[in-house]
């Protein structure tokens, strides 16, 4: 227990040093940048908010099975929820490939993106509404929450991105989302 | 500064705030990304390339844990 508290500690004390940082960075970093480097695109941002959630979905994955070995979880329930962690990897792989290939080759392909977005979202909802109940540390299901909220607003930012670059059409985003609404309003 | 950018900082921020710590991992992943943004130094291919080793050893590794615990694996396509 004591260790456990030791443990917790460093990570709030690391968390912090890295939310330091960031706030340096991006307040006496970036000013020193902007006249040095091209800004990135909207198109740039879809990708790199897609790698994030790819790295959180595998992070989160990474969790659940830990959990399972300390026993905070059971084997049936870790793998109903590492079933929809690959779910959303298979969907999001297929997005990228996609997504890599260039604007113009992924504004061709707008109802797939569409369709892939689909299945991410409702996969996230269904860990939202379903997934955590069978973690059984209370701390433990909190943290994972908000992973998953993590994953949400990146998915949303990837949407919007998309919508930003005309990939998909405004009527296609949010709106028509009713699942990623749900999963934004039941984490965020 | 770029809106994302902004958008991320305060989703990480509002995380932090309402929810306490999250994965120190992850917090250091969006750090790496919004300095790999704000350096202008974004390539779509190589960008994509990490998220498919992300999803594609997400996969391996859930399906490795299926079989260590006699389930079935999930098909990859």
């Amino acid at each position: 227990m004591k260790q456990y508290s030791l443990t917790r500690q460093l990570l709030n004390l690391a968390l912090l040093w890295t939310m330091l940082g960031v706030t340096t960075y991006l307040f006496v970093g970036c000013r020193h940048n902007v006249n040095a480097t091209a800004p990135t695109t909207p198109y740039q941002q879809v990708l790199l908010n897609n790698q994030g959630l790819a790295q959180a979905n595998q992070d989160i994955a990474k969790v659940i099975e830990a959990l399972n070995v300390q026993g905070l979880i059971s084997t049936n329930d870790a793998r109903a929820i590492l079933t929809v962690q690959f779910q959303v990897a298979a969907a999001d792989k297929k997005l990228t490939l996609i997504l890599e290939q260039g604007q113009g080759f992924a504004s061709g392909q707008a109802s797939t993106i569409n369709g892939l977005i689909g299945d991410i979202t409702t996969a996230i909802n269904t860990l939202v509404t379903q997934g955590l109940v069978g973690v059984k540390d209370a701390e433990k299901q909190q943290q994972l929450a908000a992973d998953i909220s993590a994953i949400s607003g990146l998915a949303r930012l990837i949407v919007s991105g998309l919508q930003t670059t005309g990939v998909l059409k405004a009527q296609n985003g949010p709106e028509s989302y009713p699942q990623m609404a749900l999963a934004m309003g039941g984490v965020l | 500064m770029n809106a994302n950018v902004i958008a991320i900082i305060n989703l990480i921020g509002g995380l932090v705030s309402t929810l306490g710590p999250i994965t120190l991992d992850l917090a250091l992943k969006i750090k790496a990304l919004i300095e790999q943004s704000q350096l202008g130094s974004v390539d779509i291919k190589s960008v994509g390339d990490v998220t498919i080793a992300a999803d594609d050893a997400t996969m391996a590794d859930v399906n490795q844990w299926l079989k260590d615990h006699g389930f079935a694996e999930l098909p990859i396509v």
